[in-house]
């Protein structure tokens, strides 16, 4: 009985938990980083010598929470909501603009959130307007209530650094990190609503989708981007490379991790390499949080035992014979120089 | 980082909605009014209140930014406006009284704004202003939102610091001033910090709905924040003061 109505507490509810929670961590850490940013904006102020304007070109990320937010959740009104709050939080940390800072924050989201209507959820035009739009929005914003920029070509100059600004940093970064971090539903998540019509038309149309999607990419499988200075960028899954795997014995001795000699099963990295025909020298191991190592492509070549082992759809490296620092974890990509 | 400052003045003992509505009147009405004479008086006004509520304008913090932007403001202000009774003209500057009056009042009126927002912020306690909204017909789970975004800025400080530092170790660079250099370190900042929040965003959530938050359309409260009747009467003069204001701005030709 509890189940039920709790079931039904949810579902009358247009935001749920997650969403809330979200937007408030979302909003909490862009109220933070807006000194960050306002630090990088004054490092483009010192750079061209002027005391205020050339930072606007960094306005855009003040704007990244809110786009985020929205791609992230793609509810209507996730943007304005967000900025609110981010507004809130950046008033309530004793941000430079006062009080004035909820109004701005709340109207930027706003048109963001309209902006956003007649786009796809995850169209890249979405996010370039509605971040090139809104950020621009906050020079129009201030100039209607502190007039800072009286001369008209100053005006147009500083809406101009900030609609780029929001072009770069509020609609094509966001939505790169939004690829990044947005989990993919679980197959128990997806509910077909019979009792809203699904025909069977749209049920051979995700059949045809899955079985194309499961064709071309291995089943459940992330890869490694093998990109840079190579003849042949692809992407590596280990289901391709089974007949290649080997097993080596291998000690971690890291400054604080210590792992004892035991057996790891991978694929040397030297073969994934070689499918791309790498043309440079030099190659940088990129893991999840940004971490990278560098190799020599000469070192890879002459050592069989640096292989690249899976565990559980992550990809670790065993760099036998190497530093505790080298045995990267959650690689996402390998570069050549 | 401007925030509470706990005392026992008159000031901090106001109902934070209280203060909020008077912190909005005050802001709105700035607004409308053309004068520069008001947005001084605003201005001394506001500097009156720190002094009363125990906190003393030295408290306000970034005294140099507000420097070098009011300065900047004002230049900028007196040399583009170019109307008015003349007081110097030389070669192509034109220094107007028209533009002098226009560069005070922008100044005063963001100093006022700006000022009076800090106030209220050493004068109110986060959480109770969230408290206060929520009881005051904020549906709690939005209320909800504002307290966990609170609660998350001293976390998320530390990590951003943390992630500067790790920069810092590993020498990255800020000295080829380009786009591409902006657009990383935005990015080997904001990466880690966001991978770090969807952690966080999962833990809350699961111990929110394990709580079933959210089930009843109301909550109760451990603390009631009162409304007492100093707290009636300033919403009352804030209430009549908004009235006649826009009476007196908008309305006569109305009524």
């Amino acid at each position: 009985m509890k189940k039920k109505s709790l079931s039904r507490s949810n579902k009358k509810y247009y935001f749920s938990t997650k969403d809330l929670v979200t937007m408030a961590i979302i909003s909490s850490l862009g109220g933070v980083l807006s000194t960050y940013v306002g630090y990088l904006g004054n490092l483009i102020n010192r750079f061209f010598g002027v005391p205020f304007g050339a930072g606007q070109f960094m306005s855009g990320l003040h704007m990244f929470w809110i786009i985020f937010a929205i791609g992230l959740l793609n509810k209507k009104g996730a943007g304005t909501f967000v900025g609110i709050l981010k507004g809130f939080v950046e008033f309530l940390s004793g941000g430079k603009l006062g009080l004035f800072v909820i109004l701005l924050s709340g109207i930027q989201g706003l048109i963001a959130d309209l902006s956003f209507l007649p786009f796809k959820k995850d169209s890249t035009t979405g996010y370039v307007i509605a971040g090139g739009l809104s950020t621009a929005a906050n020079v129009f914003i201030f100039q209607l209530f502190f007039a800072p920029y009286e001369a008209l070509p100053l005006f147009v100059t500083i809406s101009v650094i900030a609609l780029i600004s929001g072009v770069i940093f509020a609609g094509l970064f966001p939505k790169g990190v939004v690829e990044l971090f947005k989990t993919k539903p679980e197959e128990g998540d997806k509910k077909i609503n019979l009792k809203k019509g699904i025909t069977i038309g749209i049920i051979v149309i995700f059949a045809l989708g899955a079985t194309s999607y499961y064709l071309t990419m291995p089943l459940g499988r992330e890869g490694i981007d093998i990109s840079g200075n190579v003849e042949n960028s692809y992407v590596y899954y280990p289901s391709n490379f089974r007949d290649q795997e080997i097993t080596v014995n291998a000690e971690l001795i890291g400054d604080y991790t210590h792992i004892e000699a035991k057996d790891y099963s991978g694929v040397p990295l030297k073969y994934i390499l070689e499918k791309s025909n790498p043309i440079g020298d030099k190659i940088t191991i990129i893991a999840k949080d940004l971490y990278q190592v560098n190799f020599s492509i000469e070192e890879i070549y002459e050592n069989h035992e640096i292989i690249i082992k899976e565990d559980y759809g992550s990809f670790n490296l065993v760099a036998k014979g190497y530093e505790g620092g080298y045995w990267i974890r959650d690689i996402v990509s390998i570069e050549v120089d | 980082m401007i925030k509470y400052i706990e005392k026992e003045t008159f000031l901090h003992r106001v109902n934070p909605i209280s203060k909020l509505v008077v912190l909005f009147t005050f802001a709105y009405s700035l607004f409308f009014f053309n004068s520069w004479l008001v947005q001084i008086l605003a201005l001394l006004l506001v500097l009156f209140l720190y002094t009363i509520s125990g906190i003393g304008v030295s408290k306000i913090e970034g005294k140099k930014f507000f420097i070098v932007f009011s300065l900047t403001l004002f230049i900028i202000n007196i040399l583009f406006i170019r109307e008015g009774q003349i007081l110097l003209n030389y070669s192509i500057v034109r220094i107007t009284m028209d533009g002098i009056e226009f560069a005070i009042f922008s100044v005063t009126r963001f100093l006022a704004i700006v000022f009076s927002s800090f106030l209220f912020v050493m004068t109110t306690e986060p959480n109770k202003l969230a408290y206060s909204l929520m009881q005051s017909g904020l549906p709690y789970r939005y209320g909800f939102t504002l307290v966990v975004a609170l609660r998350f800025v001293p976390t998320f400080q530390f990590e951003t610091g943390n992630v500067r530092n790790a920069q810092a170790a590993r020498g990255l660079s800020v000295d080829k001033m380009s786009v591409k250099t902006l657009y990383k370190m935005a990015r080997y900042t904001f990466i880690p910090l966001i991978r770090s929040t969807m952690q966080y965003i999962d833990t809350l959530t699961v111990s929110m709905e394990g709580r079933c938050f959210g089930i009843y359309e109301k909550r109760t409260y451990i603390e009631e924040v009162n409304y007492e009747k100093k707290d009636l009467a300033i919403l009352s003069m804030s209430l009549i003061y908004i009235i006649g204001f826009f009476y007196q701005r908008f309305g006569q030709n109305f009524l």
